[in-house]
């Protein structure tokens, strides 16, 4: 949330490959439109669980969508 | 916006107006009363006003709630965290507020101010507890 986090993701990319919009990837990951906002930003970590179902919505691996620098 | 921030927002303008003439009444011409018309006083203004933000805040959520109907019962753990750090701040604050008040009640200070100071931080804690949630939602938004 407020640090800023060295974690980055191809959220964007991939949701619109997919022709996804946030409300439609927050409504089956379970969480609202500002929160997918705020992770595609990077102002907010998701937890595992989340990270895990959007990798999921997608069929990639987590890394597939989050990235941490070596 | 969320609805949670939304729900923040209007507490902390409901909390701003209500207790603002609070104390704009109790420090202002009732302070300067004799004992007991000002004990008396400022308990009937106290009543009113913690009636005025019960059914100020449950009207307003109730409007916002057939306004945003689907978003009134969403929360995710977005909302969850920023939550438990608006209020972890704002436990600081009445901590803090209650200890001041401890201080004047051992001090034998008048219990017209110890009950000003005792309600200045409840107050304060929930207004900053809302100022907080709006805040972390804008840096996160």
């Amino acid at each position: 949330m407020g640090k800023p986090t060295l974690v980055t993701n191809r959220i964007t990319e991939l949701r619109t490959a997919a022709s996804m919009s946030q409300g439609e990837l927050g409504d089956q990951v379970g969480v609202t439109r500002q929160t997918v906002n705020a992770i595609e930003r990077g102002r907010y970590s998701p937890s595992l669980e989340v990270a895990f179902k959007i990798a999921r919505v997608f069929g990639v691996p987590l890394e597939g969508v989050f990235q941490y620098p070596d | 916006m969320t609805f949670p921030e939304k729900s923040a927002l209007t507490i902390t303008a409901i909390l701003l107006a209500v207790f603002g003439w609070y104390f704009w009444l109790v420090l202002g011409p009732i302070a300067g009363a004799s004992s007991p018309a000002r004990d008396f006083a400022y308990t009937a203004v106290m009543g009113v006003a913690l009636a005025a933000v019960t059914v100020l805040a449950t009207v307003s959520h109730i409007i916002l709630a057939i306004v945003f109907h689907r978003q009134a019962n969403v929360r995710d753990e977005r909302d969850r965290l920023i939550n438990l750090r608006s209020t972890r701040i704002a436990c600081y604050l009445l901590v803090t507020g209650v200890f001041a008040g401890l201080g004047l009640a051992v001090a034998r200070a008048d219990r017209f101010w110890i009950a000003q100071v005792l309600v200045a931080s409840l107050v304060l804690a929930s207004v900053v507890e809302s100022a907080v949630k709006v805040a972390l939602y804008r840096r996160s938004a």
